[in-house]
């Protein structure tokens, strides 16, 4: 009688302890969760989120979301092979996980030579885009932004810039100092604006001037080996 | 209640930041995309939209300009012939075995152009809805011309062929690019009856924008001594194309394969 009564309370403590364990550990990666997945969606803190994601994954190889919100965030900046691993490690754990299918699917099934690029968006002088560029819009053309984006090529930029003039009068400007730089390109007229495209095997530039008060101008800077 | 958060953040990063990040894909849905729209003048156009399953479902549809900005317009929706303001990330509901018409109508005579997407679930693999767009064309309020088109599937390489019997002759092309960061590089390649290839050009396809022409406004040489044949487009990003053979104000839709 003795024993049973032991074994019976020896048994309700290691229950009790291992509920307490097991809820303490559910909660702590709901916590972890939903801590990271803050960072990702308000401060799009992608650094920090991978730091802290690699070091719960140390201690807890099996946590799902963890991976698959590592794996987000080293494809947002342009970390293609360990974003490609971490969603194969989801998909090892939950093979119906569609997020990190449509990831990977996306990583796995790019084309040769086919270009993508992350949400990221890293600042960018005028000077450093221009000298990349290769081109000068002076007197031209007024500076908005630049970014660099992490992608799968060496470089991928983007400028946008403003023009208070009329659209044709931007439009013969920019063919002038393509054709002072000695430049051959092409160029796309359309409904909505034209896009002149200069390019060979290892760089592209894209000039995407369109029809808008202010003049709105785009350029890409590509460079693709 | 942390739970719920938890959940909350889980959704959001998948239908927020996927979205964004994998060429607007949500999970459970399939994008069809269909590369030219045009109403106004004499021109409208229709989007039929059947659910085959014998279950309630939904459709969220969107309209673009040409340079990829939203295309606000009234359109006609339902069976009942509502006139509502059109904009993007509309959503209506199709009954089991039952259809939802969208027509795209305007009394103003200039002619509006752009292209549309329809968002419908994906059921055991398969679409569960079916979408059509047909193109009128109607004088004085007589059609006097109609062509249906499917949805067209992004792809790097899609050919189509083109006929050429005279001045009122012609083959337009509407291309789509929806990557939301990258424009597309297109190539088109023009074949003659014999196979040679007899002018070849260049053009980018802004991103989220469209580009459409008439296969000798690409190539205006084309106009005389050409008779139709094979043309091929490449792009460096996936794109999205469609064929229409025009003749006159009668048209019919071109085919387009890879």
């Amino acid at each position: 009688m003795k024993i049973t009564i032991i074994i019976l309370i020896t048994g309700l403590i290691s229950f009790g302890v291992f509920y307490i364990y097991t809820r303490k550990s559910e909660k702590l990666f709901e916590d972890k969760v939903a801590e990271l997945g803050k960072l990702i969606i308000e401060s799009r803190d992608c650094s920090r989120v991978i730091i802290e994601a690699e070091e719960f994954l140390s201690k807890q190889k099996d946590a799902t979301e963890i991976w698959n919100l590592l794996g987000v965030c080293q494809f947002d900046t342009g970390q293609f092979d360990e974003a490609k691993a971490s969603f194969e490690k989801v998909l090892s754990l939950d093979s119906s996980h569609e997020a990190a299918q449509n990831y990977l699917e996306q990583i796995t099934n790019a084309s040769p030579n086919e270009v993508f690029v992350t949400a990221t968006e890293l600042p960018l002088e005028k000077t450093e885009f221009e000298s990349l560029l290769g081109l000068n819009f002076e007197g031209v053309l007024s500076f908005q932004k630049a970014v660099r984006r992490p992608s799968n090529i060496l470089e991928f930029l983007v400028a946008n810039y403003t023009s208070s003039g009329n659209f044709a009068s931007v439009v013969l400007e920019l063919k002038e100092i393509l054709a002072k730089a000695d430049t051959d390109f092409t160029v796309s007229e359309m409904e909505g604006g034209t896009i002149f495209a200069i390019g060979n095997g290892s760089e592209r530039k894209i000039i995407n001037i369109e029809k808008n008060a202010p003049v709105s101008v785009t350029i890409y800077y590509q460079k693709l080996n | 209640m942390k739970k719920i958060s938890v959940l909350i953040l889980i959704m959001a990063a998948m239908f927020f930041i996927v979205p964004n990040l994998a060429h607007g894909q949500i999970p459970g849905q399939h994008i069809l995309i269909f590369p030219q729209i045009a109403f106004g003048g004499e021109w409208f156009t229709s989007v039929l939209v059947t659910n085959v399953t014998d279950v309630p479902q939904e459709f969220t549809h969107g309209f673009k300009a040409p340079d990829g900005n939203d295309l606000y317009l009234t359109i006609t929706v339902g069976n009942d012939g509502r006139q509502v303001w059109g904009s993007t990330y509309s959503t209506n509901p199709v009954p089991p075995k039952g259809s939802f018409l969208i027509t795209l109508r305007s009394s103003d005579q200039k002619i509006t152009t752009g292209w549309m997407n329809t968002w419908v679930p994906v059921v055991n693999g398969k679409d569960a809805l079916k979408v059509q767009v047909t193109y009128f064309y109607a004088p004085n309020g007589v059609i006097e011309g109609q062509a249906s088109v499917i949805p067209s599937e992004p792809s790097r390489n899609f050919s189509f062929q083109a006929v050429h019997s005279g001045e009122f002759s012609d083959t337009g092309v509407a291309i789509v690019n929806r990557h939301n960061y990258v424009p597309a590089t297109v190539k088109m390649t023009v074949h003659n009856m014999a196979g040679a290839v007899i002018a070849t050009v260049d053009f980018t396809v802004p991103v989220k924008g469209q580009v459409a022409k008439f296969v000798t406004e690409l190539v205006p040489a084309l106009k005389t001594g050409w008779s139709g044949g094979l043309v091929e487009f490449s792009s460096d990003q996936p794109v999205s194309g469609m064929s229409l053979l025009m003749n006159g104000g009668v048209f019919s839709t071109g085919t387009t394969f890879q």
